[in-house]
């Protein structure tokens, strides 16, 4: 029984050691994340602001033109001359 | 008037919606009042009373007031009294019937009589219109423009800032908050899928007259729907379109009619008329030309200017 013991104890320490060491060295040798420089800014969506969301909820037209009117920044309708 | 009808207003939800519904309901009535493809429109019933007094609506005696001085204006080169020229070229159904029917190989008769349009007679009193005799008018475009007007008018009342858009002809009232222009796209006649140009233009009217659309076929030979007053044919013009700023829109139509119907050659009296506020031209080439004042105006780089 003792000898059962040790042994267990035994082998969860080698597999808790072998397992920290195929990890440590798995990390070591994966890509690093490119490091931020000026050249490469940060790049995130602007939040729209109260006025543009008031803006767009005001929108409103039966022209297939203004049929999206999604994220207008404001009302700028898109109106085309042509002759008919 | 088969033609795409943009609205657009800024401003308030609530209000915005009702001055869309009020203008909306405003073009529909006016489009069977003033179509020439229902025999029981206003219009047609004032064609069939040529030869005789007719009292019309408040709405038709305006439009064919401000078509009579529209032509006084243009030298006769806008003239609604094509209607019979117009039909002798094919263009006597819906342009949606006219397209799906094909070409056209009938003999069509003699050329039709022609009608100055300025020979017509207004009673205001009465509100009655006189045709003479024979005498038959199409207010097709320059209804468009009056309407597009009146109903951006209307939605005025409930926005801070609309445009009405008939077919291309329009009216803009103010501006949208924090600018300094509307922007137009002028669309290339030699590939309406492209903008040729885009316009940044003030309040007002805008329209534009294109022989590049609305256009059939009769004996193999391409049709187009702006007959010349002076041939009573499908005008002949070294003009794609034009596109003319106006105070109002339906002045920017007529105009726009008349300086294309007249080509390079007749420009004087856009140059000359204090209401064209500024014009521009596409030739054959799809070459922008306009006059003097047309880079300020529409804020483009146009190199090819008319000259008074």
């Amino acid at each position: 029984m003792k000898i059962t013991k040790l042994a267990l104890r035994i082998w969860f320490s080698v597999a808790t050691l072998f397992s920290f060491l195929v990890g440590w060295i798995f990390f070591a040798h994966s890509n690093k994340p490119a490091p931020l420089t000026q050249s490469q800014p940060a790049q995130s969506a602007p939040v729209p602001d109260l006025t543009s969301r008031q803006l767009r909820r005001s929108f409103r037209s039966n022209g297939s033109t203004f049929s999206n009117p999604s994220f207008a920044p404001s009302f700028r309708p898109r109106l085309r001359t042509g002759g008919s | 008037m088969n033609s795409a009808i943009v609205l657009a207003a800024e401003g308030d939800r609530k209000p915005v919606t009702i001055g869309f519904r009020l203008a909306r309901q405003f073009i529909e009535r006016s489009e069977a009042r003033f179509t020439r493809f229902a025999e029981s429109s206003e219009l047609m019933q004032l064609n069939r009373s040529s030869g005789t007094w007719f009292q019309a609506s408040p709405d038709l005696y305006e439009v064919v007031q401000v078509a009579r001085s529209l032509g006084v204006e243009t030298g006769g080169l806008f003239d609604p009294a094509i209607l019979p020229a117009l039909r002798q070229a094919g263009y006597d159904r819906s342009m949606d019937e006219l397209l799906q029917s094909g070409p056209l190989d009938t003999h069509r008769g003699p050329q039709p009589k022609m009608y100055d349009f300025r020979m017509i007679q207004l009673d205001p009193a009465s509100r009655s219109i006189y045709l003479p005799a024979g005498m038959q008018i199409d207010l097709g475009g320059i209804a468009k423009g009056w309407i597009a007007e009146k109903a951006a008018m209307q939605l005025a009342r409930f926005s801070t800032a609309c445009a009405v858009s008939a077919g291309g002809d329009m009216f803009l009232i103010d501006l949208p908050a924090g600018q300094s222009t509307w922007e137009v796209g002028l669309e290339d006649p030699l590939d309406p899928t492209r903008d040729l140009e885009l316009l940044h233009i003030g309040p007002g009217g805008i329209a534009t007259s294109s022989v590049a659309k609305r256009r059939w076929v009769v004996d193999g030979q391409p049709q187009h729907h702006l007959i010349d007053p002076r041939t009573g044919r499908p005008a002949e013009t070294d003009w794609l379109s034009v596109t003319v700023l106006a105070p109002h829109a339906w002045q920017a139509e007529g105009f726009a009619k008349a300086l294309l119907i007249g080509g390079s050659q007749v420009t004087g009296f856009g140059i000359k008329n204090e209401n064209l506020k500024a014009f521009l031209a596409v030739d054959r080439y799809g070459k922008l030309w306009g006059s003097e004042n047309s880079s300020e105006v529409f804020h483009v780089a146009c190199q090819n200017f008319f000259a008074g």
